[in-house]
């Protein structure tokens, strides 16, 4: 074979690889199959939280008492502490997240939540009138609205504590039918918070 | 086609790549703080082309495209090489071997995260970026059986036929990230459950990609009472059940998961903190590598990632604020990883070569130098 031949051939199938190379590289379908282990909580018997004592927990500089029907919930380096909850067979995802300064707002907030459960944005006449003042055991005042979506049957409760320099958000996230259920030990749980 | 491989084979064009991919490389630096790191990889260094407005303009995947044809093209143009370019040749080859291993690197490596609390163990990750449409069996006691379809199934139009199922899946709609918005007017009637309720509207992406709300209409076609178009989206609370049979399948979009072909355990999470601060100041993590009935103890911490196999776990974060700490874990598995290291040595003893080659030429320049003009050769007076 002469030399130039043998570079047009070496140059072909460069070309070829790089051609290969590139196409065969399209996202393919694919199926996988696996095994995963269950929610701890998932098959949790439920617990009467009402005769059972609730635990002190401390997360940095605030504290809250558990209620004891709450497990320890899937962690995430946003949130403070997580609970799960499971209340007749349906799971509720409880969060207190802190975050810096006012967070965007109370508003903002509290419409990202009506988004997430698919309600309409509140208009801040709305929000004062839906939302409810209420203060802890140890005198620290919040807001507590109650998010519940009867057509898709999704719901948020939420403790928003507005305080010097940071927001604590505390979100219980179920059903709307668990949410009902399960607000009594919620309400206890934001009442709690000590800071 | 002799003009194209001289244009191919070209040095300038590696001169004129190279400048753009640093170029890219600022631009993409700087758009991670607005874009976020994977959204800006995406379009600076993984695109084929980079829409400036209007103007398209060549993405880092066309680029190093360009480069390593150059580079192939220019190895073969220099094909037989003489002995005094020995070094530049081998130089050429590492070159060309670290930029297949960027290609490897781009279509075959995996990166994501686990989170092991204190106390307990796992052996899957999920994939920071990808999605993956999850149907999960709950029927047995100890664990969930999922089936997962990922990849090209994550699109519009794409189909979904499997032996689980006794008809069709047709992903109708796909948003990357979605608002759920009540419905202006009626759905077709065969919209059902949150579907008939909600429809999604697509919103920008936001910086982390697993933050992203994915959002899908699938059709169900063959399924008997089950048929219609069912709306899931990730992060909702309600996952929607379909029933097959005997079984009942829920359905999620989720972050996709991998299996490793090992567990980690984690023993002890360790921080430490700046005197007087609450700021971490190192922080670490005891596990054990759980393989083949084997126990390894290992300390994975912030600049010591834990390396086995194709797999290199890096420590990235924590939750030490939950009544059980817990770390998270970056994992990579990457199989062109080895493949900086050996290019690197490749061209450095390609360059070591050349300028060992470049030895005698330069002692023979000094020499010539050195020497008094009447004894230079009288070639040069009577070429002038």
């Amino acid at each position: 074979m002469s030399e130039a031949a043998l570079r047009r051939f070496g140059f072909f199938c460069g070309t070829l690889f790089c051609v290969a190379l590139f196409a065969g590289c399209s996202e393919k379908p694919e199926v996988t199959s696996y095994r995963e282990e269950k929610p701890e909580n998932a098959d949790a018997p439920m617990q009467d939280s009402s005769i059972q004592a609730s635990t002190e927990v401390e997360a940095g500089d605030i504290s809250f008492s558990k209620p004891a029907a709450w497990s320890e919930g899937r962690s995430s380096s946003m949130r403070m502490a997580s609970f799960a909850a499971d209340i007749d067979g349906e799971k509720a995802d409880i969060s207190v997240v802190k975050l810096a300064g006012p967070a965007g707002g109370l508003l903002a907030n509290v419409n990202r939540w009506r988004g997430q459960v698919g309600l309409d944005n509140f208009s801040s006449a709305a929000l004062a009138e839906a939302s409810e003042n209420r203060v802890t055991g140890s005198g620290e005042d919040y807001i507590f609205v109650e998010l519940v979506n009867e057509s898709s049957g999704q719901a948020i409760l939420g403790g928003i504590f507005e305080r010097k320099g940071f927001t604590l958000f505390a979100k219980y996230v179920a059903s709307a039918t668990a949410a009902g259920k399960g607000k009594a030990d919620f309400v206890t749980f934001c009442d709690s918070v000590k800071f | 086609m002799k003009r194209i491989f001289k244009l191919l084979s070209s040095p300038a064009l590696f001169f004129y790549t190279a400048i753009w991919l640093l170029v890219i490389l600022v631009f993409g630096t700087l758009a991670q703080k607005q874009m976020g790191i994977y959204e800006a990889q995406e379009v600076y260094f993984s695109s084929w082309v980079i829409w400036a407005s209007v103007l398209p303009l060549p993405g880092g995947r066309l680029t190093m495209l360009l480069v390593f044809i150059n580079l192939v093209c220019k190895l073969i143009k220099d094909t037989p090489v003489p002995k005094r370019r020995i070094g530049t040749f081998i130089s050429h080859c590492g070159g060309l071997l670290l930029l297949l291993g960027g290609f490897i690197t781009a279509y075959f490596s995996t990166e994501g995260g686990m989170w092991i609390p204190e106390g307990g163990k796992s052996g899957q990750f999920t994939d920071f970026d990808k999605v993956e449409l999850a149907f999960i069996d709950e029927s047995h006691a100890e664990h969930n059986e999922v089936t997962a379809f990922s990849g090209g199934y994550i699109k519009e139009g794409a189909t979904i036929e499997h032996e689980m199922f006794p008809g069709k899946i047709t992903v109708e709609d796909y948003v990357r990230n979605a608002e759920v918005i009540q419905r202006q007017g009626a759905a077709p009637s065969d919209y059902v459950g949150p579907a008939s309720r909600f429809d999604v509207r697509s919103i920008p992406l936001e910086e982390q990609a697993n933050a992203n709300r994915s959002a899908m209409f699938i059709r169900f076609e063959g399924f008997g009472p089950e048929d219609g178009v069912y709306l899931i989206f990730k992060f909702s609370s309600i996952p929607q059940k379909i029933k097959v049979g005997e079984s009942e399948y829920a359905i999620e979009i989720r972050q996709k998961h991998y299996d490793l072909p090992f567990e980690i355990e984690l023993i002890d999470f360790k921080m430490e903190e700046h005197p007087g601060t609450r700021v971490a100041r190192s922080y670490a993590s005891e596990v054990n590598v759980l393989s083949d009935g084997v126990k390894r103890r290992v300390e994975i911490s912030m600049n010591e990632p834990l390396r086995k196999g194709n797999f290199t776990f890096y420590q990235s974060s924590f939750d030490n604020r939950s009544p059980v700490e817990a770390t998270f874990l970056q994992v990579v598995e990457n199989a062109g990883r080895n493949f900086p290291y050996i290019s690197s040595i490749i061209m450095c003893i390609g360059l070591l070569i050349h300028m060992i080659l470049q030895i005698p030429r330069m002692i023979n320049r000094d020499r010539l130098k050195k020497k008094p003009k009447s004894m230079l050769p009288e070639t040069k007076e009577v070429a002038s």
